[in-house]
């Protein structure tokens, strides 16, 4: 059952995803799976556990090869043009996966680096991120010393720092505690304003609710439905439900 | 103990899973015993020259079935005298193990016993290889005889681990004893060394029996009935130990078995150098050359002149034990081990962390030639040491001729392990904290790696006598070869899909 199609994929979307296909051996985690995030966009993709999430995000910041179909960051085809396409993404994986043995602020360094940022410009990033996310008294601790909401925020503060045209974030306030959503949030909603396009993996249903401004919801890798929480009520004819209701019987649907 | 039973199937389940489950694992498998079957049949029925292969090798070193023991056992041993002396417990489990299993209704005991089985039953299983190759090495050997004494060998030193982890761990907050009773025990051996002219049991005593029962199953000498009966002994002894580990780990909590990361370590922050090949030397290979990991090499590779020229004043002083001999039979092995150490290593590390180079730097040029540099340097330091140590023993300073002559190996090998560790996780998820790092079935996929290593070093040990100018060569061809494996490192890991 599909219930909404797929949005016109504009050239100038900075993150556009065309018929994408992937398996692993035999399961196949994305089946033609098409959608695309405009500027100032903060775009929740759902789905149950297993639907292809991670694998889309990990196409999106070219860690997996797409079988087939595309995938392209301001306008950069992430399988022909990784590069240039890497250089607009701030990315978050699913696992606080960093150097264990450099402090926070050396890991901020360190990331800041590898992009090619000039020190006059990251270090004061660093103190800005390390402030917004109560890090600064972690800021000499060792990354494995932290716990996985800490370790999650200086990830964010990792994707965050160099200012990027694209956000893909999976989960990304996991651990969190609720200062550091609210800061989290407050910030994302800044960069939108500016342009920013966010793509966010999460299964916590009121926070995309309350926090996305279109949500895309896939099934067995496949986008099912596509809208604001209001255009999918209509789709389902569920009244004022709420998105956890909607993305059920959506979900239900497709079953 | 059934439970215990139920949990062992678990953990081996857990460990061996993919091989069991697929098709490909089962042909190995197949394939595995066949090649074993085949072997032990050769073994038995063709009679090979007995003073070929290794133990060849090993005579002309001076080392035979009545000495061996006591040397192999010295050297093993350590590993507990090591463990007891640094008094800190750690069981290696995986997260599942440690939050769901013992959140279980499973007792202590229960939970050891099932890991010492299922240690055991892997272990022995991963050692066909290395029986397999045994038998072709020691032409003449006893091939039942030999898989019985290792299976001993591996049973002894897994209970003697636990049984370790477990007076540790009941002794919490006064392990200066336990420190204080295993350095008046060595201390004792060294005397008695000292007083008898060579090299004390007392060292070899808790390996003693499993490694005479292996030494003399690959000897031509030996009599079969004393192989059979001293192995069989050594597993009765080493269940015995597993029980009495059980027993008395009464009361213990799962944390005393892995205490819990404290946070706040804490140290300055660095400068990190500014542009990209900067700061990936830094982080890469300079914070790895300073690190608590390397340190015991940097240490290692100090000390070795030092103790060759102790031990050597202690050879002229009466002691008879020939150590330029156990340098050559070591080295090898620690050179095989790092194999298995940097794989750890990469897979925890380097491959958990590609994301990030992945992501932020999407080309791996910059990355590989450190990344290369870095494990290089591992293998190198065992070199380096072996011939640091050898050359001040003998005053021969074309031995320190080692350390270039294993460059070439040196560098393969860390480029081997580096491709096999890419290509591994990116078969997997890598899960943090596996009980040994490496499931049984990498464990499999490392070994052609680690034996790689073993006979390399052999060579790059032989190289030096038979000709100084390999020490040139060797340097001149490194140049190119670093040259290609970086490129071709960077095409792996930037082709390798790693599933972190």
């Amino acid at each position: 059952m599909m219930y909404i199609l797929v949005s016109s994929t504009r050239n100038t979307s900075p993150i556009t995803v065309k018929r994408l296909y992937k398996s692993y051996g035999k399961v196949r985690a994305l089946r033609g799976l098409t959608f695309s995030v405009n500027p100032g966009e903060i775009y929740g993709l759902l789905g149950p556990n297993g639907a292809g999430k991670t694998t889309t995000l990990k196409i999106l910041v070219g860690l997996l090869r797409p079988d087939g179909g595309s995938a392209a960051i301001c306008g950069h085809d992430i399988a022909r043009e990784r590069l240039e396409a890497l250089k607009c993404i701030g990315y978050v994986p699913e696992n606080p996966v960093g150097f264990q043995n450099l402090t926070v602020r050396e890991f901020l360094r360190y990331i800041a680096e590898l992009r090619g940022l000039e020190p006059s410009f990251y270090e004061k990033q660093i103190d800005r991120y390390l402030q917004l996310f109560n890090l600064e008294e972690k800021a000499d601790a060792l990354y494995k010393s932290l716990s996985r909401g800490m370790a999650q925020k200086v990830l964010v503060a990792a994707a965050l720092l160099p200012r990027p045209r694209v956000l893909i974030m999976d989960e990304p306030m996991a651990g969190m505690d609720p200062e550091a959503q609210h800061a989290f949030k407050e910030e994302i909603r800044r960069l939108s304003a500016e342009g920013v396009a966010v793509l966010i993996s999460s299964h916590l249903l009121d926070m995309v609710e309350r926090f996305c401004t279109r949500v895309g919801i896939i099934v067995g890798g496949r986008l099912v439905a596509e809208g604001s929480l209001d255009e999918l009520r209509g789709r389902v004819e569920a009244g004022d439900a709420s998105l956890e209701e909607v993305f059920l019987r959506l979900v239900g649907g497709e079953r | 103990m059934s439970k215990a039973a139920v949990i062992a199937k678990l953990l081996v389940k857990e460990q061996a899973g993919p091989l069991l489950r697929s098709r490909a694992g089962k042909i190995l498998i197949l394939v595995m015993l066949f090649v074993a079957a085949f072997n032990v049949w050769i073994a038995v029925a063709v009679e090979k020259p007995a003073e070929t292969g290794l133990r060849g090798f090993l005579h002309r070193l001076g080392v035979y079935a009545w000495n061996a023991p006591v040397i192999l056992g010295t050297l093993l041993s350590l590993a507990y005298y090591m463990y007891l002396l640094r008094g800190r417990v750690g069981v290696l489990m995986s997260d599942a193990e440690y939050e769901l299993l013992l959140a279980q209704p499973v007792t202590i005991g229960e939970y050891l016993v099932a890991k010492m089985l299922a240690d055991n039953l892997l272990f022995a299983a991963s050692m066909i290889f290395v029986y397999v190759f045994l038998l072709d090495v020691f032409p003449g050997a006893k091939p039942f005889l030999l898989a019985l004494s290792m299976v001993a060998l591996v049973a002894s030193f897994i209970s003697l681990y636990y049984f370790s982890t477990i007076l540790l761990a009941r002794t919490r907050g006064k392990v200066v004893y336990i420190r204080l009773a295993c350095a008046s025990y060595l201390a004792l051996a060294t005397l008695h060394s000292i007083l008898s002219h060579g090299l004390s049991a007392l060292y070899a005593a808790p390996l003693y029996l499993p490694l005479w029962a292996t030494a003399y199953s690959i000897s031509i000498s030996g009599d079969r009935a004393a192989v059979a009966g001293v192995a069989t002994i050594s597993i009765l002894l080493a269940a015995a130990l597993a029980l009495v580990s059980a027993r008395i780990s009464r009361g213990l909590y799962p944390e005393d078995l892995r205490p819990p990361r404290i946070g706040g370590e804490v140290k300055a922050s660095q400068l990190i150098p500014h542009g990209r090949r900067n700061a990936i030397r830094h982080v890469v290979l300079w914070r790895a050359a300073k690190g608590r990991g390397n340190r015991v090499f940097l240490v290692a590779l100090l000390a070795a002149p030092l103790i060759g020229r102790l031990l050597y004043l202690a050879h002229s002083l009466g002691l008879e034990v020939n150590f330029p001999v156990i340098v050559y039979m070591v080295a090898p092995l620690a050179a095989a081990e790092t194999v298995m150490l940097v794989v750890q290593a990469s897979l925890g590390g380097e491959m958990a962390q590609l994301w990030i180079y992945r992501v932020y730097l999407g080309d791996m040029t910059l990355l590989s030639p450190y990344l290369l540099a870095k494990y290089t340097m591992y293998f190198e330091e065992v070199y380096a040491a072996s011939a640091a140590f050898l050359a001040a023993y003998t005053l021969d300073p074309l031995l320190l001729g080692i350390a270039a002559t294993g460059l070439p190996a040196a560098l393969l090998l860390a480029y081997a392990s580096l491709r096999l560790t890419a290509w591994l996780s990116s078969r997997r998820r890598i899960v943090r904290e596996t009980p040994k790092g490496l499931y049984v079935v990498d464990n499999m996929v490392v070994l052609p790696v680690y034996l790689a290593a073993f006979l390399a070093s052999e060579v790059v040990f032989t190289l030096p006598l038979a000709l100084p100018a390999a020490s040139v060569a060797s340097v001149v061809l490194a140049v190119p070869l670093f040259a290609w494996a970086e490129r071709s490192l960077a095409g792996a890991l930037y082709r390798c899909e790693v599933r972190c």
